[in-house]
């Protein structure tokens, strides 16, 4: 097999030992590198099971006792919201997670993204999204609610093949919580748009990067029930005002 | 949250771990309870080995365990085993704990009277064969050359980075990396074994 010159990131990487920086870019170099994607593809499942080589010791039970009073209450409430309360996303399979890949955003389509050539589009019909699936879903409407809403959001596996994202909203307020992101490339930056009920696009000020473990935490400046989707795109440093790439990720809140 | 065909309780126990998620996704608690007891064992031992405080660990394995519950739907049967992503949280979550403390000081727990202080009575068939699997890990981690072994160690378990490792022991940041490397190549062939659970 060819050499490259990074292949030694591939170990650091699996034990999420790199710094912030360096693990962006080593996320984004092994999209383009098939060696070091081999060595990860390796080594990882090693690191994996070194969580299981620990001295076995027994949690207390009263820790029991504290996890399942926080979830038989967010049950119950969602089961008080109704039976639409953890309802998957429309055309997604209840019972199984939709196959890496394999689903497409045609049927939604990518409206609105009018700046982009007809190829880009295609391109963008064609690519991997993939739907990483829905937990809790939509809520009663009592704002005061503590409990949060959550909705996976659809990846671009071509752009980010490792990212995971959710979109968690309670009351007015929502955040995005991304992980496996690569860096953006050099000079841009994350930002997050908004799509409105009338279909307009509307950018944001809320531009990031993510951490050395390529996740990030960011502010969804919306309420959630009067946004269609929360979109996220790689831009130039300090934003713009019309997206210039498709989108990395999309979330749609209802 | 309609459930029109509900599992016995009783039968969720019988259910594998990717079947109990599927009902932990459609927010079914009794769910969320079997897996929970079946991976709260390795859960805990993982944060405490990395947190090295009681109080630390459980903080850890509970947000770990509510986000399970919480994000249900992003677990993925394809990427590995739901044992595989819970741990993979918990050290996540570990992390971030470590990462967070103002001092730098990340104790390690002793050994030393563990198990006579959390011990919880007669072992389970699935607790011996845990106890065997981590005894197997940790003889092919002591079988490395020392100095691989201790960068996994600090890495994995410690949450260091490698630019932290290579400050603690004067070495090279390339020379870091590469024990890092060459000692996970090692382990691949010494736990290949074990491939039904990791996929080695």
């Amino acid at each position: 097999m060819r050499e490259c010159d990074r292949c030694d990131d591939a170990g650091a990487w699996a034990l999420g030992a790199l710094p912030e920086q360096e693990a962006g870019d080593f996320a984004v170099h092994v999209q383009t590198c098939e060696v070091c994607a081999a060595q990860v593809r390796k080594l990882r499942p090693v690191a994996d099971v070194l969580p299981r080589g620990v001295e076995q010791v027994e949690p207390p039970p009263e820790l029991r006792d504290r996890i399942m009073a926080v979830v038989e209450r967010e049950a119950s409430l969602l089961a008080a919201a109704g039976p639409e309360a953890d309802r998957p996303a429309a055309g997604e399979a209840a019972q199984s997670p939709r196959p890496r890949g394999g689903a497409s955003r045609a049927g939604r389509g990518w409206r609105g993204w009018g700046f982009a050539p007809r190829a880009a589009i295609a391109a963008a019909v064609a690519c991997a999204l993939v739907g990483i699936g829905v937990a809790a879903g939509v809520l009663a409407g009592d704002e005061d609610e503590q409990i949060p809403r959550q909705v996976a959001a659809q990846v671009d596996e071509e752009q980010a093949p490792l990212a995971e994202a959710v979109l968690r909203g309670t009351g007015g307020q929502a955040n995005l919580v991304i992980s496996g992101l690569p860096a953006p490339p050099e000079d841009r930056v994350y930002q997050v748009w908004l799509r409105r009920s009338d279909g307009a696009l509307q950018p944001t000020d809320v531009l990031f990067t993510p951490n050395s473990r390529a996740a990030a935490t960011v502010d969804v400046p919306a309420d959630l029930q009067k946004v269609e989707e929360v979109l996220v795109t790689h831009e130039p440093m300090g934003g713009s005002q019309q997206p210039t790439q498709l989108p990395v990720l999309v979330a749609e809140p209802s | 949250m309609a459930r029109d065909h509900e599992p016995d309780p009783g039968a969720l126990h019988h259910l594998a771990d990717e079947e109990l998620m599927r009902l932990v996704r459609s927010s079914d608690p009794r769910a969320f309870a079997v897996v929970y007891e079946r991976h709260r064992g390795s859960a805990f031992s993982l944060a405490y080995r990395m947190c090295g405080t009681r109080t630390a660990a459980e903080d850890v394995v509970q947000e770990a365990f509510l986000a399970l519950w919480r994000s249900g739907g992003r677990y993925d049967a394809r990427r590995g085993s739901v044992r595989t992503w819970v741990l993979g949280i918990v050290h996540n979550r570990a992390i971030d704990a470590l990462r967070r403390a103002t001092v730098h000081d990340r104790r390690r727990a002793s050994d030393e009277g563990l198990e006579e202080r959390f011990e919880t009575g007669e072992r389970t068939d699935a607790e011996v064969a845990r106890r065997a699997e981590a005894s197997e890990i940790r003889s092919a981690l002591g079988e490395l050359p020392s100095e691989q072994s201790q960068v996994i160690e600090l890495a994995y378990y410690g949450g260091f980075t490698h630019a932290e490792i290579a400050d603690m022991l004067g070495a090279p940041l390339g020379t870091v990396k590469g024990r890092m490397r060459l000692g996970l190549e090692k382990l691949r062939g010494q736990l290949d074994g074990l491939a039904p659970e990791g996929g080695i």
